[in-house]
């Protein structure tokens, strides 16, 4: 689909799907003269998120109920070829005991590999593939952990950065005011770039925004005669498993990776509500 | 064994409760009114046809989240014009020893597949749909979402051999007699 500029048309119908149930303000501040009480600078921002890398441990009733369908399964089932195999050998072993078969004789018994040696390459490979995989929990609990893209792989984790150029330092989602002639979506693809570099494989989920948030400035920084900003998301996903970190833009203080019950506990608590209202919880 | 997060699906629906009407009550709707009113197009641009292709090496657990993506989409109020099967992939897999023939190890895998086909998916909605499916995805599974192509529905029919090969006997006889 086209990425058109958000027409009035296009603003109506995916405002039904809001589930802020906010009005957008349709007189927008670009070449009016009105008055300071009707202009708001808009802001596109970009909600970074990375999923879940690995499956989440089991629950205790999950784990019962995998373990219960386990046992049925087996009872069940029947014997494979390696079980069959085993007890064919001890049968040997015990008829070799007592003397009445000759073990040079037998022809069955020139095989190349032995039951017990079969299961032990079998072992040995499992260790091997079990080494090749990433480490679930990290070990180290300081505060750096939150920095790291690898955190929480059963988790999903969403960015957040302090940026510097504004006086009150708060942690938010990466913004950046819109420009005409651009679309919103280029606006936060151009966030993303800004503030995550270009080592960052990101990919944007549609062209309309999932959430939106209004907040005035305080008296102090109203500049330009805007009186506030309306904030609208957008969710891109980073795309790719690369073990590399991210490097960050000249603009933000700080970054951090937090899960979404780290995020309500982080961010400022009508913001943290009007993001939770479009993320999908992992849990 | 996987267990899917029905709680996701539970949120998405209160979310667009509003637009979540069952298909069959859509075609009843849609008898009653007179057709010059949908002549200009959809409001919103849709996708036609979207196939969401499931793939994965365990049987059960392919099966079953193809099973839960259809449901997924009839409870989003998504037309879900078809769903197949189509037949596995088979891998005969030998690992050798270095620098010699002697097997050391042998894997016949398969390849299950199942595809949902969506038609005329809203392209606000298309986001919300691909998220909650990529949330309930288990281990092992991979999904492909792409544009139904002639090609996808052609593979689905068996080759009828005898008939083909009566048509090659034609052709190499100098082809039919009247055109």
């Amino acid at each position: 689909m086209a990425a058109g500029i958000i027409s009035s048309r296009n603003l109506a119908s995916f405002s039904r799907f809001l589930t802020s149930g906010t009005k957008i303000n349709t007189c927008r501040s670009i070449n009016t003269n009105n008055n300071n009480s009707c202009r708001w600078q808009i802001v596109g921002a970009a909600c970074v998120t990375r999923p879940p890398v690995v499956c989440p441990p089991m629950n205790p009733i999950e784990q019962q109920y995998s373990g219960m369908l386990a046992t049925m399964e087996k009872e069940l089932s029947l014997k494979s070829d390696h079980e069959i195999r085993v007890e064919k050998d001890k049968i040997y072993k015990k008829l070799l005991m007592s003397g009445e078969v000759d073990d040079a004789a037998d022809l069955d018994r020139t095989s190349t590999q032995t039951v017990a040696e079969f299961e032990d390459t079998c072992t040995q490979e499992l260790n091997d593939f079990n080494a090749t995989l990433l480490p679930m929990h990290d070990r180290s609990e300081t505060n750096d952990v939150r920095k790291r893209l690898h955190r929480c792989l059963e988790r999903s984790l969403v960015l957040v950065v302090k940026h510097k150029l504004i006086d009150v330092q708060e942690w938010t989602l990466p913004h950046t005011p819109w420009t005409p002639g651009e679309t919103l979506r280029q606006t936060c693809e151009r966030v993303v770039g800004d503030v995550c570099g270009e080592s960052l494989k990101v990919k944007f989920l549609g062209n309309a925004p999932c959430g939106f948030y209004k907040y005035k400035y305080p008296k102090t920084i109203r500049k330009d005669g805007y009186i506030g900003a309306k904030v609208f998301f957008y969710k891109c996903v980073v795309l790719g498993n690369k073990q590399e970190e991210v490097e960050f833009g000249a603009d933000i203080d700080d970054h951090q990776w937090l899960t979404h019950d780290e995020l309500k506990h982080t961010l400022k608590q009508s913001y943290a509500k009007s993001i939770s209202q479009f993320l999908i919880s992992d849990r | 064994m996987t267990l899917f997060r029905t709680g996701v699906l539970r949120r998405c629906v209160g979310a667009v409760k509003h637009c979540s009407l069952s298909t069959t009550a859509l075609r009843s709707r849609v008898q009653f009114e007179p057709p010059y009113l949908d002549a200009s197009g959809p409001e919103i641009p849709e996708y036609p046809q979207l196939n969401v292709q499931v793939k994965g090496y365990d049987f059960t657990v392919v099966e079953h989240y193809a099973k839960w993506v259809h449901n997924t989409a009839l409870n989003m109020g998504i037309d879900v014009e078809d769903s197949w099967a189509t037949p596995c992939e088979k891998y005969h897999i030998q690992t050798f020893k270095p620098k010699s023939s002697t097997v050391e190890a042998d894997y016949h895998l398969q390849v299950y597949d199942r595809t949902v086909q969506l038609a005329d998916l809203p392209s606000v909605e298309a986001p919300l749909f691909l998220e909650v499916i990529q949330a309930g995805l288990p281990t092992g599974v991979e999904i492909s979402v792409h544009s139904h192509q002639p090609e996808h529905s052609q593979m689905r029919y068996i080759p009828d051999l005898e008939l083909k090969e009566l048509q090659q006997q034609l052709q190499d006889l100098g082809g039919p007699s009247r055109k």
